[in-house]
């Protein structure tokens, strides 16, 4: 494949830019990183086979979520074990919405940059337990079992703790993006 | 807050929603506000991650301040740009050397600095900063060395050769500051003004070889071994002293200067350094052919290429392992014959997406490692293949570094099977390949051990990751392709060289592998 073309540059310098809001939205429904990145990786083979064929995307990033949802009802359909019905209406429904979810903010590529530096900011003020306490969860991918072997606390206290962290964090986004 | 829609957004994120719920949750994400609740609890699981790596490379008063509209400066769109340009093949500095190490080589800004020299050689050099390797490029900042020798190209086109210990602060691409140690400077004419500076004195190549003595904290030596030198204060402009061949001076940091006699003998020599790495070089080749030499000898090995015994006309890659049959020599289509690890030492370039090696192996393998040698090329790329049997079904694998879309330089080791029933097992080191690891050889391996319960990830030698392993489905090897994954229509090919490959059919150690990895 040939990355030289000009559409190919455009297609590539928009989809990184997006990657992380792409990037969400699939690690949202999927609720695995391992599996998101694989399909986040088929989304660009796509991407840059369909412009490499000439095809002139009116919204990319659209485009892309319409090619990942696909991707990740295909994968549920895949596997066995997945915790919900992969064909069924509801599921569907919660698809659209989340969809439209995204597509809500397509308006404003840049908030979602500017809520990542506010994150940023805000993990940079938290205690350096609760820091460590996301870290073991989020950076290590511990189970929320082996994250309360670590710090010495019950597995109700952390996914207590862990769940005020995250509205902590989440307010304060709110509250640096509300200043900008 | 609506704690109902909270739990049920929680609920789904813990995968412990039924179908009722999830009908609920519908109901409860019909306002665009409910909807961006839902939004941010996404956006915080996967920029998590990163925010926390940030963390711990910012502190908060370093952050860049935020400000909104056309004018926004961030670095996130920076690096994105950076990198877009990276993979949209533009040529940037960065992208056909040995990228630098990023504890030292990005700003706070997350853009990497540029180098001011490129390593050459290292001789026995043991590292009191952060270790460098020839072909590594050098950010401004301190490099020192407690022991061995070290021989840097500035990118203005002189040379160094430093001699631990010693300290070398690096400013720009023509001045450095020796603050201790042996320091002897090449300087071709188009470096002239080429700069060294040490004990409060600037010594100014005015076309020449010279050496500076900075072991003393009380004086350096500065002594001319060809050419012509001019001293200065640090701060001033005027010449306080010529030097010419064979002349040397002590010089102390109040200002004085007196003769030093001819020290040129202490000087390291830019020619018996390369000398010596070369034939250090010389040595490494040859011990590392006696070694495969008995390893060929390993009736476990099913494979074994060294990428020298070849027919580089027909692009035949001979096995050399122990009943290996003609018919499972590899052939090579596409790649280029390019020089491996060592002058002499033969490798295969991955270089375009149809790139690949075949191999009819037909082999089926309980327990198997695989090692290979490989440097891959410094540009980020996608997902790269080291190898896969394509035979889709029970006992495939496939073997890979899982690059990321292109923002992302790093990728772990993975190891792929297809059990008898079930989904593919994904089998992924959670350390990913740092930035400096690109552009150097590295020695990487898997072991498949089903009477362990285990597979496990090596990285020169050093075990990296030890994953549970539940299935015993054997391998099947009928057919190997490396380098590739044989569907030229997406780019998960290799980009780099490899020039080793060893398939043995039992579990190997981690003594063994770092013998593999390290010749005597």
């Amino acid at each position: 494949m040939s990355l030289e073309s000009e559409a190919i540059q455009r297609a590539a310098a928009e989809f990184i830019h997006d990657r992380h809001r792409l990037g969400a939205f699939v690690n949202g429904l999927l609720r695995d990183a391992h599996v998101a990145e694989d399909v986040l990786q088929e989304v660009w083979v796509r991407l840059a086979a369909e412009v490499e064929k000439g095809t002139r995307l009116e919204n990319q990033a659209a485009w892309c979520r319409g090619v990942a949802r696909n991707l990740v009802r295909r994968h549920w359909e895949q596997q066995q074990s997945a915790k919900v019905v992969a064909n069924s209406a509801t599921l569907e429904t919660f698809l659209d919405r989340m969809e439209l979810a995204f597509a809500e903010v397509d308006d404003d590529p840049e908030d979602w940059v500017a809520r990542q530096q506010a994150l940023d900011e805000c993990v940079a003020t938290l205690p350096e337990r609760s820091r460590q306490m996301l870290t073991l969860r989020y950076e290590s991918r511990a189970s929320m079992d082996e994250v309360a072997r670590a710090m010495g606390q019950t597995f109700e206290s952390v996914t207590k703790t862990l769940y005020r962290v995250r509205r902590a964090l989440l307010e304060c986004v709110e509250r640096k993006l509300s200043r900008i | 807050m609506n704690t109902h829609r909270d739990e049920l957004i929680h609920r789904w994120r813990e995968g412990n929603l039924s179908e009722e719920e999830l009908h609920r949750l519908n109901e409860a994400l019909t306002t665009p506000e409910d909807r961006a609740a839902m939004r941010g609890e996404w956006f915080l699981e996967a920029s998590l991650p990163e925010a926390l790596r940030t963390s711990r490379l910012l502190k908060v008063a370093e952050l860049p301040q935020m400000r909104k509209g056309k004018g926004w400066l961030n670095w996130r769109p920076l690096m994105a740009a950076a990198a877009a340009l990276v993979i949209a093949g533009v040529s940037v500095w960065w992208m056909h050397g040995p990228t630098v190490a990023p504890s030292t080589a990005e700003d706070p800004a997350g853009a990497p600095r540029p180098p001011l020299a490129v390593v050459m050689q290292t001789i026995n050099a043991e590292w009191k900063t952060m270790p460098f390797q020839p072909d590594d490029r050098v950010p401004a900042g301190v490099i020192a060395l407690t022991k061995g020798i070290v021989r840097l190209q500035f990118m203005c086109g002189a040379t160094v050769v430093i001699q631990g210990p010693a300290e070398l602060d690096l400013k720009t691409e023509r001045e450095a500051e020796v603050r201790s140690g042996l320091v002897t400077a090449t300087v071709p004419p188009v470096a002239e003004g080429f700069t060294l500076l040490a004990a409060g004195w600037r010594a100014v190549d005015r076309g020449t070889v010279f050496g500076v003595d900075a072991r003393s904290p009380e004086h350096a030596v500065v002594q001319v071994l060809e050419g012509r030198v001019d001293l200065h204060r640090t701060a001033s402009s005027h010449i306080a002293r010529s030097l010419t061949t064979g002349e040397g001076v002590r010089l102390s940091s109040a200002g004085g200067i007196e003769p030093a006699g001819d020290t040129t003998m202490k000087f390291p020599r830019e020619m018996d350094i390369i000398d010596r790495a070369a034939s250090a070089e010389r040595k490494q080749f040859e011990s590392w052919q006696q070694q495969r030499t008995s390893l060929t000898q390993d009736p476990s090995l099913v494979l074994y290429f060294d990428f020298e015994a070849t027919d580089l006309a027909r692009g035949v890659v001979r096995n050399l392992a122990p009943g290996a049959t003609p018919g499972s020599d590899g052939s090579l289509i596409g790649g280029e014959w390019t020089q491996g690890r060592w002058p002499g030492k033969h490798a295969v370039a991955f270089q375009r997406a149809g790139d690949l090696v075949r191999v009819r192996l037909g082999a089926t393998l309980e327990a198997a490692t695989f090692v290979a040698s490989v440097r891959l090329e410094p540009v980020a790329k996608a997902t790269q293949t080291i190898l896969l049997s394509p035979q889709v079904g029970p006992g495939q694998i496939y073997w890979m570094l899982a690059g990321r879309i292109p923002a992302s330089p790093n990728g772990e080791l993975v190891f792929i099977k297809t059990p008898e029933h079930g989904a593919d097992i994904r089998l992924a080191s959670r350390r990913g390949l740092a930035a400096e690891e690109r552009g150097r050889w590295m020695q990487i391996a898997v072991v498949h051990d089903p009477s362990a319960h285990r597979v496990r990830h090596y990285l020169n030698g050093s075990l990296i990751e030890e994953l549970p392993l539940d299935d015993a489905t054997p391998l099947k090897l009928r057919q190997l392709v490396i380098g590739n994954w044989g569907f030229s229509s997406e780019p998960r090919n290799l980009v780099g060289r490899m020039d080793e490959l060893a398939i043995f059919r039992r579990a190997l150690d981690e003594t063994e592998i770092r013998a593999f990895q390290t010749p005597p």
